[in-house]
């Protein structure tokens, strides 16, 4: 059970923050206001990785559970649609949004998306024992 | 459209945050459940 969290978090969790955690390492070696310490294309990509692995999760979840699934993949579809939106309004630049603002939109996003992909995991890692030991 | 993000990424926020306890609090209760089941058919 516990296993399978701590395999969420390194191969899920670590590799959704390696954008970020690069950024921070440049951002540490190079010379002052380079380069911006937070930025939301990272957050955003963060926030991707976490909801493709949910929905990939939920794919393969045996339990009887299909509200739980249909609502699970609802919201990870929702919210990869508004980091969509997010990249976009990111990519368009200062003229036309506050950059400052979308950056702590996906900030906030890529929080929610944890605890929501935590959520998937929780119930995941939780296979009823019965159903392992129908397939023996 | 700066204010349209923002209250749009709270309104998505605080649904986001609505399933997520949802789905832990159901998921307890189910694997509670099971546990009974399990225990009254032992």
């Amino acid at each position: 059970m516990r296993n399978k969290k701590t395999k969420w978090l390194i191969y899920t969790v670590l590799v959704g923050l390696i954008p970020i955690l690069a950024r921070f390492m440049v951002w540490f070696v190079t010379k002052e206001g380079s380069l911006d310490l937070l930025s939301a294309s990272d957050f955003v990509a963060f926030g991707l990785v976490l909801h493709i692995s949910n929905i990939n999760e939920i794919e393969h979840y045996e339990g009887q559970r299909e509200q739980w699934k249909t609502v699970q993949n609802g919201i990870s579809i929702t919210f990869i649609a508004f980091y969509s939106i997010l990249l976009a309004l990111n990519l368009v630049g200062a003229d036309v949004i506050d950059i400052k603002a979308i950056t702590f939109c996906a900030i906030g996003l890529s929080v929610v998306s944890f605890v929501i992909s935590y959520s998937v995991y929780d119930a995941v890692s939780r296979i009823p024992i019965t159903s392992v030991e129908n397939k023996i | 459209m700066t204010t349209i993000i923002i209250v749009a990424t709270i309104i998505l926020a605080l649904i986001g945050i609505l399933i997520a306890v949802w789905s832990i609090v159901d998921t307890r209760r189910k694997h509670y459940d099971d546990y009974i089941k399990r225990k009254r058919s032992d």
